[in-house]
């Protein structure tokens, strides 16, 4: 059977196999775990000692502590992923047999902080560089060694690479000429007029 | 070996030679899989007491599992799989050339070799894409034909 939150696909055994450990933990305690579980995915810490006290009433072991938190990430972050409403995700939970509070409350959980789950998925896809800053200074050739008189402007760009993988940043610097500058904007005035045309 | 130096009253080379020799026994049975007879008469020729003989081959046969994991570990392994990142990009517009759509799929995969990370970036469009996969599913499904089929069940 196709679920809309498993993109399409069939439902992984192993979250099937933890939808019955998810039963074990009373739905108001499950929906303070997502509170936690939330946090993680945006990029907070996760707080374990509290996971631990929640789910020490169901009497779970650290193995199943685990399994809850590993199903708990992958429902809420593949909902986000693909743009699954709370409540079509409500009744999908429910049909693969998580009692409608427990559904209930971890859709409400996932409602709240949809929109920042998603946009913190969009900053961390993939991308192979980012421009960091661009800095330029704009200098005056009065002669050289091949000319004596030059008179000309000259522009220095650097720009600053930040690396996807490792963040460093690299910096490219360029020298122009004012022509060769003048070409530089009117094509990236270009560019960015289309850019605008998508908004 | 200084702990046990003192406790048997013996030379700290004794000692070492001890742990080595004890060392080099049980990795190289457990090398070859040796089966409890043979570990045995192997044994007898040092000429240890019956006790110390027994107790070896208890040492052996207990260990035996965790020494060849470990030493399984051992062998050269090449770059594996660790993640795959990707993204389906499609380009309108370049400097010499409007209104295009050219749509590329662009990837980058994670490998890891003992400890060492390294990235590869790929971008394919997306015919080249279905090609490879095409190709990936059918070097799975050779694990079905027959030849395959034979050869598992007689390594089991």
């Amino acid at each position: 059977q196709r679920f809309r939150f498993c993109g399409d696909l069939d439902c992984p055994d192993w979250v099937l196999a933890e939808i019955g450990t998810l039963a074990r933990i009373s739905s108001v305690k499950l929906k303070l775990i997502c509170a936690q579980v939330l946090r993680d995915l945006l990029g907070d810490t996760i707080e374990y000692e509290k996971i631990l006290k929640l789910t020490s009433d169901a009497k779970l072991e650290s193995g199943d502590v685990k399994a809850t938190i590993a199903v708990l990430s992958f429902i809420l972050s593949s909902a986000a992923k693909h743009n699954v409403d709370s409540e079509s995700l409500s009744s999908e939970l429910q049909q693969l047999g998580l009692p409608k509070e427990h559904a209930s409350g971890l859709c409400r959980s996932y409602e709240e902080k949809q929109s920042s789950l998603q946009d913190s998925l969009r900053a961390c896809s993939l991308r192979l560089s980012q421009l960091d800053s661009v800095c330029w200074r704009v200098d005056y050739t009065l002669s050289s060694s091949e000319l004596r008189e030059v008179n000309e402007p000259l522009v220095h760009l650097t720009f600053n690479l930040r690396d996807g993988e490792s963040g460093k940043t690299a910096a490219v610097p360029t020298a122009l000429s004012a022509d060769k500058f003048r070409v530089l904007l009117a094509e990236l005035k270009q560019a960015q007029a289309l850019m605008n045309t998508l908004l | 070996c200084a702990f046990f130096t003192g406790k048997l009253n013996v030379g700290v080379d004794a000692v070492q030679h001890g742990v080595e020799g004890l060392t080099y026994l049980l990795t190289e049975s457990s090398k070859l899989m040796i089966s409890e007879t043979d570990f045995q008469d192997s044994i007898q020729v040092l000429g240890f007491s019956d006790d110390l003989n027994k107790l070896l081959v208890q040492l052996y046969l207990e260990n035996r599992k965790e020494i060849r994991s470990i030493l399984g570990e051992l062998a050269p392994k090449l770059p594996s799989y660790h993640n795959l990142e990707w993204r389906l990009d499609v380009q309108l517009a370049s400097r010499s050339l409007r209104q295009q759509i050219k749509p590329a799929v662009t990837m980058k995969l994670h490998l890891h070799q003992d400890d060492d990370q390294t990235v590869q970036v790929l971008q394919t469009d997306p015919s080249t894409l279905l090609h490879l996969i095409q190709q990936l599913e059918q070097a799975l499904g050779e694990m079905k034909t027959n030849h395959c089929r034979r050869i598992v069940r007689n390594m089991k």
